[in-house]
């Protein structure tokens, strides 16, 4: 647990800002070669920004199980020197501007400097009116001067560090979306063994918060016959609504949705076993990498597996690491099933596999 | 002239079977056994798609992809409450046609009806009831009655038959689009100057999940998309809005929402239909969309057009459309499919 | 060159009359030139070894679709967006016929296009239109001493013009400033279907699978975000906007060749556009990519404004 509590928290202070990705790539593919134990059998990085790492059984016609979670987290990027210090920023991804006054950013330039989002002191503000996230000064403490040769316009920003411990084995963090996902399949693929007929893919997709740009190539990339989308899923907070989210604690979410494919989902639901796997119904829409991904290349039968965390896309996601152990075993014996007798392969009822079809 | 007759038993079984988005099963039996003697290579890919090629009498130049979509609009089971009833998530609808109506859920086929509200309790009568407060209700008592059947997550297609309306209209639910699956179950068993690919797609109502998997492995250079599109001919309705009409043709957009469809395949239609003595019509508003939107950009792209049904009260449990309608779809497309080299 | 592609309509599903003219004045410097399903011309050249390079710009303008005909007028649906009232009164031109766009009611700022109709004065030619057939706004171009350029859709069709110029400049002796810069294979398209919803950026892409790509489009000045953009700080180097990041690399090289033709550029960052390289990126592994823009003022209405470049 603690070891993959640290593994966790090297992952969140490795930026990976939405667009910026390849800027941690190689750090996080060390990191998570360290935690696998081993070198990987496949271990690339893909020309749109995206980590490939794979398991393989070694049979050159093994079939394709394949774990996206997406590299990417929001955050934001210099948008204008203004003068006297301050930066204003553009955001990457969905960024509501509500959690934003006084909070603290890390601009990454030539150096990596800290930035304090500016607020209106309260004596002097006499509406509850926010700014949209572009307009909002930044300060970073530093002369015009100096900042103009340490920083340029483009620069990625990311939200403030921090890994905080709360009780039990909850913690709170920036980036859980999607770095516990990406912990979670690694720690899957450390736990599941041997496979005979069947190739693990880990897919670190990047571009999710602004449109899905890396899964978009998956099948290019990889051509899975199976795929499960790892993404951060609501839990019960104060202001959720009725039967739209998890709760914290009650293990791995899995959405019901009629853009991936129900066989699929109900396969991995059998596959939970012991392991309790929490429903939500997504039908139209399920917010994650799965609204590209089922959809390109010849068909990819998605499932979507996710980790609930609290006060999601804020400085403070909050998870507890028992679901994402929990996840880990679901998605190895997902693994292990899927590889005694795979699912949703095309069928042929007439004629076979060849130049037409 | 329109020398075949729309088969309206084969109709009748597409309309009344279950294929509610993400859950195009059966469907998708039904069609595999009516086409599997007529084509050469039937199969089913991963995510669903039927996908089946005929030859013909010649290869054309660039493959040919007719395209219709195996599901329809529905409901899938987002939660169960704690007095057995059921809260659901709608593909494809408006609020207002939904309070009132029969249901069956799952595969199984529970009967359930969707509630509405009490009318002598209701304090504004003139406004719709919000979707979120209507329940589906299969008559379980509480949540563990409702939870022993399995229906978290299932989806729910409208109790609805197939009948015969007035003078050669037919009503049933979803001829968007087992209409468009029907005419090329039965262009399958023709004789054909080209070969020719069959699509038939999941997920159409959700964007094109199933027609993008489809032309990418058929990479096709034509494509006619058949479809059901939205009729406002009803009494009182000026010429220019209502759209298209029920008995006026086969409805041949130049455009909609999602596809700006391909100007000369749109004319030759228009042309085989003058020449043959067809009727045909066009849209005269740009609204709804086709599985056509993924086609064209998929890929290198492809060229597309589109044969519809023009349907009253699509998208809801009482569509209506003409059977002459119909046979017009199915001589143009036999048409269009013979005119291509 | 600059008044033949202002004088030639290319509204979006008529593009043919553009494409004809691209081709009669840029074919012989490539090897090849095609016309895709969707209407996107593209050319191209194997330089030698190197990357592959794609050099892109949308080539179709706004305009009316008819929907409807009823005695001497046409209904309309519009093509792109645009600021109907402003246009309102121009005069339009279908292949069969003409007339003027009025309100069908009285004038009012906020009439939808489904409520305006051209009105030809003639009902045997209304009676030849097709339902379908597109019809561009015969609106004057002007262009000042200043080079400036004033017009509806100035900024796209002035991109059109950049991208062609830019065609000459770098292919002149057979491609050699591209050689010097690694450029092995080069293409140069124009896009079609682009105020169709973005529908030809990533048929193109896919069709020609480039490593990099620089899509020429129109920037507009007036937005917040842009910070202070003048049209004499030449093209805009285009960083980020709500559908993409830039490539360091590709940015590096766009700059580069701008620095060999002599012209200005400033690097900028949008908060509100949706450039078409989020699709022009979706051919197979993907492609690096940056954006250069023209800075444009008064964006969809009959006096857009543009600078053309060199």
């Amino acid at each position: 647990m603690e070891k993959l509590k640290g593994f966790l928290k090297d992952l969140i202070y490795f930026p990976t800002v939405s667009g910026y990705e390849k800027m941690s790539a190689d750090s996080i593919i060390r990191l998570c070669t360290d935690y696998y134990g081993k070198p990987f059998d496949e271990c690339r990085i893909t020309a749109t920004g995206s980590i490939i790492l794979a398991k393989k059984c070694g049979k050159k016609d093994a079939k394709k199980l394949c774990f996206d979670a997406h590299l990417d987290t929001i955050g934001f990027a210099v948008s204008e020197i203004c003068g006297d210090g301050y930066l204003r920023l553009a955001p990457l991804g969905g960024i509501d501007a509500n959690i934003l006054p006084s909070s603290e950013v890390l601009i990454l330039g030539k150096q990596r400097i800290r930035g304090i989002v500016s607020s209106i002191p309260p004596h002097l503000s006499s509406s509850d009116k926010l700014p949209a996230v572009g307009e909002l000064l930044i300060d970073t403490g530093f002369t015009d001067e100096h900042l103009r040769e340490v920083v340029s316009v483009g620069n990625p920003v990311m939200l403030y560090p921090h890994f905080t411990k709360l009780l039990g084995d909850r913690i709170s963090s920036v980036s859980l979306d999607d770095k516990i996902c990406i912990a979670a399949a690694v720690e899957a693929l450390r736990k599941t063994d041997d496979l005979e007929n069947t190739d693990i893919y880990l897919y670190f997709s990047s571009g999710e918060e602004r449109g899905g740009n890396g899964s978009h190539h998956i099948y290019e990339e990889i051509a899975p016959d199976a795929l499960i989308v790892l993404d951060v899923n609501f839990a019960k907070e104060k202001g959720s609504v009725d039967g739209e989210y998890g709760v914290l604690s009650e293990g791995a979410m899995m959405s019901f949705s009629a853009v991936t494919s129900i066989k699929f989902t109900r396969f991995v639901l059998e596959c939970a076993k012991g392991e309790k796997l929490q429903l939500v119904n997504e039908m139209t829409y399920t917010g994650t990498n799965a609204d590209v991904s089922a959809r390109v290349g010849l068909g990819i039968p998605t499932a979507v597996v996710s980790i609930p965390i609290k006060y999601m896309h804020s400085s403070v996601e909050t998870a507890d690491m028992n679901d994402v152990i929990s996840c880990a075993n679901i998605l190895c014996n997902v693994a292990e099933e899927y590889d005694k007798s795979p699912v949703c392969i095309p069928v042929y009822f007439k004629g076979g596999a060849g130049d037409e079809l | 002239m329109n020398s075949k007759k729309m088969d309206l038993s084969l109709l009748e079984k597409l309309c009344c079977a279950h294929g509610v988005s993400g859950y195009e099963d059966e469907v998708a039996d039904i069609i595999i056994d009516l086409i599997k003697d007529n084509c050469d290579t039937v199969m089913k890919d991963s995510v669903g798609n039927v996908l089946a090629f005929k030859k013909g009498k010649k290869t054309p130049k660039e493959p040919i992809m007719l395209c219709a979509h195996m599901d329809e609009v529905g409901f899938s089971v987002k939660n169960i409450n704690d007095d057995g009833t059921l809260d659901f998530l709608q593909v494809g609808m408006t609020g207002t046609v939904l309070p009132s109506k029969r249901v069956f859920v799952g595969k199984n086929r529970i009967p359930g009806v969707i509630s509405s509200r009490p009318v002598h309790l209701s304090p504004d009568k003139s406004k719709a009831v919000k979707q979120s407060d209507l329940v589906i209700d299969i008559g379980a008592k509480d949540k563990a009655e409702a939870e022993t059947l399995g229906v978290f997550g299932d989806y729910a297609a409208f109790d609805s038959d197939f009948a015969l309306l007035g003078d050669g209209l037919v009503k049933a639910k979803a001829l968007d689009d087992r209409i468009g699956c029907a005419v090329m179950c039965m262009l399958s068993s023709y004789d054909l100057e080209n070969d020719v690919y069959f699509a038939f797609t999941v997920g159409e109502e959700l964007g094109g999940t199933g027609a993008i998997a489809a032309t990418n492995r058929i990479k096709p250079g034509t494509a006619l998309v058949l479809e059901g599109t939205t009729a406002s001919d009803l009494f009182g309705y000026s010429d220019k809005d209502k759209v298209c009409k029920a008995r006026f043709g086969a409805v041949c957009p130049f455009m909609d929402g999602g596809t700006f469809y391909d100007n000369g395949l749109y004319k030759r239609i228009l042309t085989l239909a003058k020449e043959n003595s067809i009727k045909v019509q066009t849209k005269t508003k740009i609204a709804g969309g086709t599985d056509g939107a993924k086609i064209q950009r998929t890929g290198k792209g492809t060229k597309v057009v589109a044969l519809s049904l023009a349907c009253r009260y699509i998208h809801t449990s009482s569509s209506v459309g003409s059977i002459e309608d119909m046979e017009s779809i199915l001589a143009l497309s036999e048409l269009f499919i013979n005119s291509i080299d | 060159m600059l008044s033949r592609i202002l004088s030639t309509q290319s509204v979006a599903g008529r593009t043919q009359d553009m494409t004809e003219l691209l081709i009669k004045e840029l074919s012989e410097l490539f090897d090849t030139n095609t016309v895709d399903d969707l209407g996107s011309l593209y050319f191209t050249k194997k330089l030698g070894e190197g990357k592959k390079l794609m050099i892109s710009c949308a080539v179709d303008t706004s305009g009316l679709i008819a929907t409807y005909t009823d005695g001497t007028k046409i209904n309309v649906s519009s093509i792109g967006g645009f600021n109907v009232a402003n246009l309102a009164f121009s005069k339009v031109k279908f292949e069969k016929a003409e007339g003027i766009l009025i309100p069908l009611g009285g004038f009012d700022w906020n009439t939808p296009i489904t409520d305006y109709a051209v009105e030809a004065g003639n009902e045997d030619a209304v009676k030849d239109v097709v339902l379908g057939d597109v019809g561009f706004f015969d609106t004057e171009y002007t262009v000042n001493p200043d080079g400036k350029v004033y017009g509806f859709c100035a900024g796209l069709k002035t991109c059109v013009y950049a991208t062609a110029t830019l065609a000459k400049k770098l292919m002149s002796g057979g491609g050699a400033i591209l050689k010097d810069e690694n450029v092995g294979e080069i293409c140069f398209a124009f896009i079609s279907h682009e105020n169709l919803g973005n529908r030809g950026s990533s048929c193109v892409s896919c069709a020609y699978n480039p490593d990099m790509i620089i899509n020429i489009a129109p920037i507009d000045m007036t937005e917040k975000n842009v910070g202070s953009l003048d049209f004499d700080d030449g093209f805009a180097v285009k960083m980020l906007d709500r559908a993409f990041v830039a490539d360091e690399e590709t940015a590096l090289l766009a700059e580069k060749l701008l620095d060999t033709l002599g012209q200005k550029h400033k690097r900028r960052v949008s908060n509100n556009a949706y450039s078409a390289i989020s699709r022009l990126g979706l051919c197979e592994k993907g492609a690096k990519a940056v954006e250069i823009c023209l800075p444009v003022k008064f964006m969809s209405t009959r006096g857009e404004c543009a600078k053309a470049p060199f």
